[in-house]
């Protein structure tokens, strides 16, 4: 970080602000602005993105001429692994089923922690977790979402005939 | 720990290696239904097919010994339903339940990812309302649908009609009476049928060509006054009120209808068999009542429904263009 | 002496034995779905529709209502728990709530929610009892500039929501508002900001935004610096309110209620806005002003009696006019429909039973709730008090499945990973979320 951003917080805020503001203005010129007796579709949005952008500029502006808290260490890790095992979940949900889906998501979420080890107490947990959520989502609520996804469909036809 | 993994990682390979040479098993319709039925209702919990479609599937449980799982899928003026069950499996465990909305959205939407007539085939509109022209009295003198074509010619853009939103049935149902009587009425859409009943009772709009369901209540409370019912027949939920043609307007005819269709390449047998089912549902008693209530009939079924389905589109879609109706 | 009379025939309806059981057994069901977070009332009423078909109209209608209110009492829990808003009118109590049981208050901030909300419930039975119709009328007269006003109070109120910086605050209102415009234009029928997607043409779930930013965005939070920091609860002190707490809930308490019950009968968001603008009101009145955003109990005691009061109070259209204030609502308006009973203003001359049965149902389920959930207090506490890296891993399971109990949609939970990516972001720069959540609601 530069020295002469003296408060980096109001420097990146300013900087997500004015690039959404900037963002959504751009998308919003696609939209029939209308006047103001009678407004189109474009009008509420870019009135909101140019606002938007402004308090981006204020923020900039004192993010040059205020002393401020500095950014505190981001934890990469744990961000990437939650956020990956939930969109891990949603690709496998309706593919491989719920069964696969949360485990992949409870094992890669708590990956995410320092603390996490992959003991006998662990696996016992997740086993727990997901057949209670299987219990009281799928089979008490009757939520419609599939234990076993069509991927593994025919899996179960393996077990059926081992049986 | 390592070894673990390894192990564990061996198993779902030995696996994944069985199941990929192993084929499904092909269903057969001498057992249907041998597991749970999903009727996908492209409306969130709640909305517009609910009070039919969550009866129907009911019934249909107790017929079938399988549940019947309503899976809402809402979004988009249920075009975004419709699409995920066009690519539903066709194996007879998924079908659609879809409505009006979706014979109107060819012609308003600019692209779909689905087609109403090729990716499913038609079972049984399992119920038909008829639109119901009705005016707040506070706001509207008119005693008769003559009265008030006299008064909106006379003001011409003074009166305000309310809808479900852009391209709702209620929206064109009110496109259509402006073109045949040669009116001009200004057009208030609402989020729903029921934020828009809201303000023509409180007087916010003037009339609307609000369902049969939803107005029959207000209707009897004497909060608004029916003009004439959009339809051929009077119903008995409002014996009194005149059909469009008894009022003048021949021709002023529209519903809101629900109908259950398969997902296209569903075997022949078990689409029957739902047929039969559904006709034999529609009979029971708990049904009738709950269809009466809302002055709901029972529409085409099979090859029936499929004209009809190709005429709304047409009819609708000649509305919706000479009222230039769009979403974008 | 009419409205004693229906009380009376209205308590003797409730007070049977199959009344009392399906009562109980709504509001344990909502209580529970109310804790689970992203599962609502509206997929769960939906689901038990069916089954409501054997039971009698009046059962049927107390049990549906005891979910939905149950709900409401259920969602404040997870919220003052681990920071995660269920409902609509969470949001706020998860300021303080949060705060509170991070300083090993939690027990007593769930008593003030219970307490509270009890309070308000009792409250407003009695006015619907009372003032039903005439209420209806003045909602009725509310237009487009009343709506109008009632947003603009609502945005200056958001402003006061923020406890950091006032321009950092100012921006999170119009992101807010920028995400409420995404979806289908209700005039002109334009998409916005869809950017294709089908699944956008409705707009954004509330509880979409509200898991990612306040919920995963904590997770993710928490897990930064697990090792020099203990990020579970600290000792838990006492489970019920102390003397001085009793003492400092009652204004909160009364200013609340009064609140939540006229913003409760309107229409659409009145409800929603009505713990945001208890907790914007005390900010300003209260004497430990100072105090709120750092774990005030203020801040429990009268968002939790405001967003009672409106959810009791948003019956009032329902039982009077047969119009649904909110998709609960719409679902109760088809279960009657399907009792052969039509919804709508002869409900109340018609079927005395029905009108004054639910409305008694209501208080009685409201004295459940509180015998109900003041001894979960101990137990809810012992689970919140195991290390913080066996708990996460569940809560992230129930959003999921929570978030894809929606509209069963695996984009859905997309979303909501993008948004705790946003909420954490939002975290690291002091942009507080409560006022983007209520320029979200404002701009819907």
């Amino acid at each position: 970080m530069a020295r002469w951003i003296t408060s980096p917080r109001d420097f990146w805020t300013g900087l997500i602000y004015v690039g959404l503001g900037a963002g959504g203005l751009w998308l919003a010129l696609d939209y029939k602005f209308g006047t103001v007796g009678r407004m189109g579709p474009g009008y509420f949005p870019r009135v909101l993105a140019v606002i938007l952008i402004a308090i981006g500029l204020v923020s900039l502006f004192r993010a040059f001429s205020s002393k401020g808290e500095p950014v505190t260490h981001i934890a990469i890790k744990p961000l990437l692994m939650i956020v990956g095992a939930i969109v891990a979940y949603g690709l496998l949900v309706h593919t491989a089923g719920l069964i696969v889906a949360l485990l992949v998501l409870i094992l890669m979420g708590a990956a995410g922690s320092s603390q996490f080890r992959f003991d006998v107490k662990a696996i016992v947990g997740m086993v727990l977790l997901v057949a209670a959520c299987s219990a009281v989502f799928v089979k008490g609520l009757g939520l419609p979402i599939p234990l076993v996804g069509p991927w593994l469909q025919p899996l179960l036809g393996v077990l059926g005939t081992v049986r | 720990m390592q070894t673990n993994r390894r192990a564990l990682l061996a198993l779902c390979g030995s696996a994944l290696a069985s199941f990929v040479a192993i084929s499904t098993s092909p269903v057969t319709a001498q057992t249907w239904p041998d597991k749970p039925i999903t009727f996908v209702n492209p409306f969130a919990a709640g909305g517009g097919t609910d009070a039919f479609a969550r009866p129907l599937a009911a019934e249909l449980t107790k017929q079938l010994g399988q549940s019947v799982i309503i899976d809402n899928k809402g979004g988009a003026g249920g075009t975004l339903g419709a699409g995920v069950a066009a690519r539903a499996a066709k194996d007879g465990y998924t079908f659609f339940v879809g409505a009006v909305h979706h014979t109107i959205a060819p012609s308003i939407y600019a692209k779909l990812t689905y087609d109403l007539e090729k990716d499913f085939e038609p079972i049984a509109v399992v119920a038909m309302v008829p639109h119901v022209v009705v005016v707040n009295p506070a706001k509207v003198q008119a005693k008769s649908l003559k009265e008030l074509i006299e008064f909106a010619k006379a003001n011409p853009g003074k009166l305000s009609f309310g809808s479900a939103g852009n391209g709702t049935s209620h929206h064109l149902a009110g496109e259509m009476f402006k073109a045949l009587t040669k009116t001009d009425l200004q057009h208030v859409p609402y989020k729903g049928a029921g934020p828009m009943m809201q303000d023509l009772l409180g007087g916010q709009i003037d009339m609307a060509f609000d369902g049969l369901g939803s107005s029959a209540s207000q209707i009897k409370g004497g909060k608004i006054v029916p003009l004439a019912l959009a339809a051929k027949e009077r119903s008995s939920a409002v014996a009194d009120v005149p059909t469009s043609a008894e009022a003048g307007v021949a021709g002023f005819e529209a519903s809101a209808w629900y109908g259950v269709w398969a997902i296209a390449g569903t075997p022949k047998e078990i689409k029957d068999k739902m047929a039969a089912e559904i006709a034999k549902a529609l009979k029971a008693e708990s049904i009738g009542s709950v269809w009466a209530a809302q002055g709901a009939k029972i529409g085409p079924v099979g090859a029936d429904m499929a004209a009809f389905v190709k005429s709304e589109i047409e009819n609708w879609g000649k509305i919706a263009k000479g009222a230039n109706v769009k979403i974008e | 002496m009419e409205v004693f009379d229906g009380l009376a025939l209205g308590f003797a309806t409730a007070l049977t034995i199959t009344n009392l059981s399906y009562c109980l057994l709504g509001v344990f069901l909502g209580t529970a779905i109310g804790v689970l977070p992203g599962l609502g009332p509206a997929a769960t009423i939906a689901i038990l529709l069916p089954a409501t078909f054997a039971l009698p109209p009046v059962t049927a209608l107390i049990m549906l209502a005891g979910i939905f209110y149950g709900a409401q009492y259920g969602g404040s829990t997870t919220a003052i728990l681990v920071n995660l808003p269920g409902e609509t009118s969470s949001v706020v109590t998860a300021l303080d709530g949060y705060q509170m049981a991070r300083q090993g208050k939690a027990g007593r901030a769930l008593a003030t929610a219970a307490i509270a909300s009890f309070f308000a419930g009792t409250v407003c039975t009695f006015l619907i009892a009372l003032f039903a119709p005439p209420l209806t009328e003045i909602a009725l007269k509310f237009g487009p500039a009343e709506y109008f006003s009632l947003m603009v109070l609502g945005l200056i109120a958001s402003i006061v929501l923020a406890s950091g910086s006032i321009l950092h605050a100012l921006g999170m209102i119009i992101i807010g508002l920028l995400l409420g415009v995404v979806g289908t234009d209700v005039n002109a029928g334009t998409q916005r900001f869809t950017f294709g997607f089908l699944e956008l043409a409705d707009g954004i779930g509330f509880v979409i935004v509200a898991m990612g930013i306040f919920g995963i965005g904590e997770i993710v939070a928490n897990l930064e610096n697990e090792g020099t920091r203990d990020v579970s609860i600290k000792t838990v002190s006492g489970l019920m309110p102390t003397r001085e707490d009793w003492r400092r809930m009652v204004a909160p308490v009364l200013r609340g209620t009064a609140l939540g019950s006229v913003l409760g009968i309107l229409p659409g968001g009145g409800a929603a806005l009505a713990s945001f603008g208890a907790y914007a009101l005390e900010k300003k009145v209260s004497r430990n002003r100072a105090e709120l955003g750092k774990g005030a109990i203020e801040g429990v005691a009268a968002p939790e009696a405001a967003n009672n009061a409106g959810a009791q109070m948003s019956f009032i259209p329902m039982l009077t006019l047969g119009i649904p204030a909110n998709p609960v609502m719409a679902l109760m308006i088809g279960a009657m429909i399907i009792q052969g009973i039509q919804p709508g203003p002869s409900v109340i001359k018609e079927q005395p039973a029905l009108f004054w049965g639910v409305i008694a149902s209501m208080w009685i389920g409201n004295i459940m709730l509180l015998v109900l959930n003041l001894p979960l207090i101990g137990l809810w506490v012992r689970m919140i008090s195991v290390p913080y890296h066996f708990l996460y891993p569940s809560i992230l399971a129930f959003c999921s499945i929570g978030v894809l109990s929606l509209s069963n949609s695996p984009f859905d939970v997309y979303l909501m990973a993008l948004f705790g990516f946003l909420g954490y972001v939002f975290k690291k720069l002091d942009c507080e979320p409560a006022p983007l959540l209520l320029g979200f609601i404002l701009g819907r």
